[in-house]
């Protein structure tokens, strides 16, 4: 049986869940159990609703007693007049609370991924090769996801949320950059999984699920299903994030 | 079920219709291996029986190309590919109606107003509607916004011997959810399907919760949505097992009993 590890998921209380949808700790692990996924990355929804720093808290609360299976992802930003943390202090408090990942939300939060705006953080984390999720949406373009790659060519970047619409987009990026990785999650088109595989390499898709927004049982029926090898399907399903997670140095 | 999925098998133990599908090439979408071989092929490998699609070119240029190219699918994958009739409301000469004539495996209408920039309450589209209606023959809409929720749901009060079908089941707002769940209770020609792409592990159960099982169609949106998606967002749900086989087909089959 493939082992998943889940790159993309929030908990916590949200503004708005959907009828239906998880919403305690209990109906993730659920889910998790139901659909075959081991571990899940998460991030608070406090963190990208309303304040990363109080969602620190609120994702140390939410996975205490649940570390075996909920791995924390801080929600971030950089530093404008003293708003959240500086590099140093981010970096020092990740290693003290074992966060290994961390997510940036530049539309919703309101800044710029720019150098002049985020280039110290987004520097002092590649330094230390934290992979860096960031939503496709958040960037408002494809053109904006280029310019990240290219102005942080140290930094990992992993596009969450992909969606249908966007592999014209995507692909060329993913030529002409070799520092992003894709999530799997809401990449569903037709044979998507498989055409990622043969155009540019299992090793850069990370299995995620996009809960809650999304289902985890479409997620990794999608890699399960797949025409790829189970080599192919191992490395998406948990061997890229964790090769990836051996690599910080915080 | 749930063992097969979670192992990647093919459910070919059940019988599985598509009521929701597309056939050749988006505009819009980056779509490969969208030829009736690429389609089958997927089947196979979810053990998915049968799929019935329309075809982009007809829902997005030529109406006569397009469903040119759909029937010949059906003709040429009996009892695999089924085809879906698109209306044009822009040709006055182009007829419906001799698709239902030429070929075996031409199901019903689909209708996708928003990418033929109209409206479903276009006047234009009645001789199909009347048609459908007559022949009680399934009418699958396109739907999204709530006002094309409403319209579909106006056609399916108006025809009421026609199955209508309420592709995507409004989860595309709240709003648009409550209109058809509505429908589905109040009105029994109305069903909605699982072609969803923004849905989540709890959606299904709560659509079966609202309108019961008997409403809901297996639909994929192939290619849009790999077949996947939606085969194990139903065979990983907590629904009971003569619950998914229901909505897998067994719904699909008694409402086109004399076409499948």
């Amino acid at each position: 049986m493939i082992k998943f590890i889940d790159a993309n998921c929030m908990i916590g209380n949200r503004m708005a869940p959907r009828e239906g949808s998880p919403v305690t700790t209990g109906d993730f692990l659920e889910i998790m159990d139901r659909v075959g996924i081991e571990q899940a990355i998460c991030y608070h929804s406090v963190g990208v609703e309303n304040s990363c720093l109080l969602g620190i808290p609120e994702l140390e609360k939410t996975v205490t007693g649940y570390e075996d299976r909920l791995m924390k992802q801080w929600v971030v930003q950089p530093n404008i007049w003293d708003e959240f943390m500086t590099p140093q202090m981010l970096l020092a408090e990740m290693k003290k609370h074992s966060v290994k990942t961390v997510r940036f939300f530049p539309f919703s939060k309101q800044y710029s991924m720019a150098p002049y705006s985020a280039g110290s953080m987004i520097d002092a984390l590649s330094e230390c090769n934290v992979p860096i999720f960031v939503n496709y949406a958040e960037m408002q373009g494809a053109a904006n996801i280029y310019d990240l790659c290219k102005n942080y060519p140290k930094a990992k970047f992993v596009i969450c949320d992909p969606g249908y619409r966007t592999v014209r987009f995507l692909a060329p990026i993913f030529e002409s950059c070799d520092n992003i990785y894709l999530d799997s999650s809401n990449f569903i088109i037709h044979n998507a999984v498989a055409r990622f595989c043969q155009y540019v390499g299992a090793e850069r898709m990370l299995f995620g699920s996009g809960m809650p927004n999304a289902s985890a049982a479409a997620a990794t029926s999608l890699i399960r299903y797949a025409d790829i090898s189970d080599e192919e399907k191992q490395l998406i399903a948990s061997g890229n994030i964790l090769r990836l997670l051996e690599e910080v140095a915080l | 079920m749930i063992r097969r999925a979670l192992e990647g098998l093919p459910l070919d133990d059940i019988f599985i219709f598509d009521i929701h599908g597309h056939i050749e090439q988006s505009r819009v979408i980056h779509t490969a291996e969208y030829d009736a071989k690429g389609i089958i092929a997927k089947l196979d490998r979810m053990g998915v029986n049968a799929i019935a699609l329309s075809s982009n070119p007809a829902l997005q240029s030529d109406p006569w190309l397009g469903n040119d190219l759909t029937v010949q699918a059906a003709k040429e994958n009996p009892g695999r590919i089924y085809a879906y009739v698109v209306p044009n409301p822009y040709y006055a000469d182009f007829d419906v109606t001799k698709y239902f004539d030429s070929a075996p495996g031409v199901i019903g209408i689909k209708m996708h107003a928003c990418e033929q920039m109209t409206a479903l309450n276009n006047p234009s589209y009645i001789p199909a509607l009347e048609f459908a209606n007559k022949n009680k023959l399934p009418i699958l809409f396109h739907t999204w916004e709530p006002f094309e929720v409403e319209q579909a749901v106006a056609i399916g009060k108006t025809y009421k011997d026609a199955p209508v079908i309420i592709g995507h089941s409004g989860f595309t707002s709240f709003a648009s959810k409550q209109i058809a769940i509505q429908a589905c209770k109040s009105t029994e020609n109305i069903f909605v399907d699982t072609a969803i792409s923004s849905t989540y592990d709890g959606a299904i159960e709560w659509i079966v919760g609202q309108v019961g099982v008997d409403r809901v169609l297996f639909g994929t949106d192939l290619p849009f949505y790999d077949c996947s998606h939606n085969v194990g967002k139903l065979a990983l749900s907590k629904l009971s097992d003569s619950d998914k086989i229901k909505i897998f087909g067994e719904n699909a089959k008694k409402l086109l009993k004399d076409i499948i």
